[in-house]
């Protein structure tokens, strides 16, 4: 049977990113504090608060981008419902170094309303290494 | 018909925590080569004769479980899933028919998981631990409801591959079945989270609760989202399409745990927490564990194999294959997890960033040679961490040490005295409110007494003692007074976990 100690948690920023219908990117460093980047297995994005009244369907597209070089798409992910804060994980396929950045976009997966108004706050992006 | 899972369920309770056979290859076959693919094939079978002998060779239940109900893949041009299909829509016709005070009803199954209108969660386990466990246990009596109302006791709810079909099958878009539904989309192609570069990923994880945390965050959440409609609601479920959805993602559980052969949690309180909202087939109440669904596959329905990723279907075992996994599940495998001997250490106790624990137990390191001296020791030793409360924020995360009492936030993870470590993932309060998971830890610490052994750093009269460290997540602020409060440490002397290989 597996591991019944739960993973642990890595994180070396604490970083809050505010998105919106205009400002759909955040943009995470691998700073140079992080040890060990190659080691940590998965991207943490803790999403904590959400307001999408009219529960317009997002996801997120969360990409590696290298110091120099093209990004990787690493995963997506969705809020189940739309208006639904959560922690969710994406594996890094040991592709993070240092320099580079954890690029999280977001994905509007209906044309909204004019009047429609979406704000996701990413309190926190982190690494964890189980 | 007797109910498969309710009868062994019942009857194995007190010996079934875990649910692994002893299966490594050599003692399965006593040495004779096997191939891996009519080696896993055979776990279906392993349970029913594991259930069997446990019950004392009951052979009409042994009969029953070996023809349990098909899961079958969603396709085209087969009558066994046209049959399948034909009567989900007579059930869902049903259960539509009944009144909505009825608990079979459509509306009233529905309303286990959630609302439209509002659009909220009930009892459904998202963003938890629980997320596996408590749909399974939500599609078994769903379906035992569908096998009633339709008279079709060999009835098995089909499945959606999305990986292998991402155009959602004719039957659920055809307006003259009962299967269709207003959606926003019927289709995941072109989405990389159905692709199987990201199955392969997620499939490639071999620990149960990230497996599981990575699979509902990316294909399950965005199939709710890209369907759309009430799909994306906590009523979820009153689209049709909810159900083989769900199949899936419990399919991708079954495929990643039995024919990948990853394990699942062993952790007590996992297994142990049990709801009483589901009804079976006649409207009553049954309260069920979340450590009986990971039998169920076994004993309660089967799936047909199918390709994730490119982790491909398997083939069925012939029969001489059948009978080597038979012969050697007849001749015993323990699936009991037994703890020998139990090492108190302290009661009720609490930890902090400003206070770690370091504590000497009343043993030494001669007291384990033979377990820790020899690769071929059947034992192991555990650190059991019992907690009593939480911290109210996931502010800090534990490390646990042998032998080292000066260990703080500072000694790293590979020094030779680290252990392990545990946090609080998916144990917060994020499950809505109407249940509380106490989860415990073990720490096998028995590869850190073996290293320090080996080194010269623990000789035999040297006491063991165990150290928890809290260590903070990154430059998240701590709370002074955030606590780990401790009902007990412990170490456990347990024979080697019996498993699944």
């Amino acid at each position: 049977m597996g591991n019944a100690a739960q993973p642990s948690i890595i994180s070396e920023s604490n970083g809050t990113y505010r998105m919106d219908l205009a400002n759909k990117i955040a943009v995470h460093p691998v700073g140079t504090k992080l040890i060990g980047p190659e080691r940590q297995k998965f991207v943490q994005i803790e999403i904590s608060d959400v307001v999408n009244p009219a529960t317009v369907p997002i996801g997120f597209d969360v990409h590696y981008r290298p110091g120099n070089g093209e990004k990787v798409l690493l995963g997506m992910i969705a809020l189940f419902p739309p208006d639904k804060p959560g922690t969710f994980i994406v594996a890094t396929r040991g592709l993070l170094r240092r320099g580079g950045a954890i690029v999280v976009s977001m994905l509007v997966l209906k044309e909204p309303e004019p009047t429609d108004r979406i704000q996701v706050t990413l309190k926190r992006i982190s690494f964890r290494t189980e | 018909m007797t109910k498969l899972f309710d009868a062994a369920n019942s009857m194995l309770k007190p010996s079934t925590r875990s649910v692994s056979v002893d299966m490594t290859r050599d003692s399965l076959f006593g040495g004779k080569e096997m191939n891996r693919r009519a080696f896993v094939s055979g776990l279906g079978f392993v349970g029913a004769g594991l259930i069997a002998s446990t019950l004392g060779g009951c052979e009409a239940l042994l009969e029953q479980i070996e023809n349990r109900p098909v899961r079958r893949r969603l396709r085209t041009g087969s009558s066994a899933v046209n049959a399948a299909i034909t009567t989900y829509e007579e059930a869902v016709a049903e259960m539509k028919d009944l009144d909505d005070d009825d608990p079979r009803s459509w509306n009233a199954q529905a309303g286990l998981h959630g609302t439209v209108t509002p659009n909220v969660f009930n009892f459904c386990q998202h963003g938890t631990n629980h997320f596996f466990s408590w749909h399974r246990a939500y599609l078994y009596y769903f379906e035992r409801i569908c096998q009633e109302l339709t008279g079709n006791s060999d009835f098995g709810l089909p499945y959606w591959n999305w990986n292998q079909n991402q155009q959602m099958h004719g039957a659920f878009t055809d307006p003259a079945s009962t299967l269709s539904h207003e959606r926003n989309s019927t289709s995941v192609a072109g989405n990389s989270a159905f692709s199987d570069s990201t199955m392969d990923t997620i499939f490639s994880d071999n620990n149960f609760f990230t497996f599981g945390s990575q699979l509902e965050g990316s294909p399950h959440n965005m199939a709710h989202v890209l369907i759309g409609e009430d799909m994306v609601t906590g009523g979820s479920p009153q689209d049709p399409i909810f159900w083989p959805h769900h199949c899936m993602v419990d399919y991708c559980w079954a495929k990643w745990n039995i024919e990948l052969e990853n394990d699942n949690t062993n952790n007590d309180a996992w297994h142990e927490t049990s709801w009483n909202h589901f009804v079976n087939e006649n409207g009553n109440a049954v309260e069920i564990t979340a450590g009986s669904t990971v039998l169920m596959p076994l004993i309660s329905y089967r799936y047909e194999t199918s390709t994730v990723g490119s982790a491909l279907g398997l083939a069925a075992l012939n029969a001489t294959e059948l009978r080597l996994v038979e012969e050697r599940i007849r001749a015993g495998a323990d699936v009991r997890f037994d703890i020998r001997r139990r090492i108190p250490i302290v009661e009720r106790t609490a930890l902090s960033l400003a206070r770690p624990f370091s504590a000497e137990t009343t043993v030494s390191a001669g007291d384990f040679a033979a377990l820790i001296e020899s690769d071929r020791a059947t034992e192991r030793v555990f650190a059991s961490i019992n907690h009593a409360r939480l911290p109210s924020k996931n502010d800090f995360f534990v490390r646990v040490f042998i032998n080292l009492p000066s260990a703080n936030t500072a000694t790293p993870t590979d020094d030779p005295h680290f252990a392990g470590s545990f946090a609080f993932f998916g144990t917060h309060t994020g499950d809505h409110g109407k249940h509380r998971h106490k989860t415990d830890y073990l720490v096998n610490i028995t590869d850190t007494l073996k290293r320090l052994r080996d080194r010269g750093m623990l000789a035999d009269g040297s006491p063991i003692s165990v150290q928890l460290v809290a260590v903070p997540i990154a430059d998240a602020p701590m709370r002074p007074d955030a606590e780990l409060v401790l009902d007990s440490i412990e170490l456990l002397i347990s024979p080697v976990m019996i498993r699944t290989r």
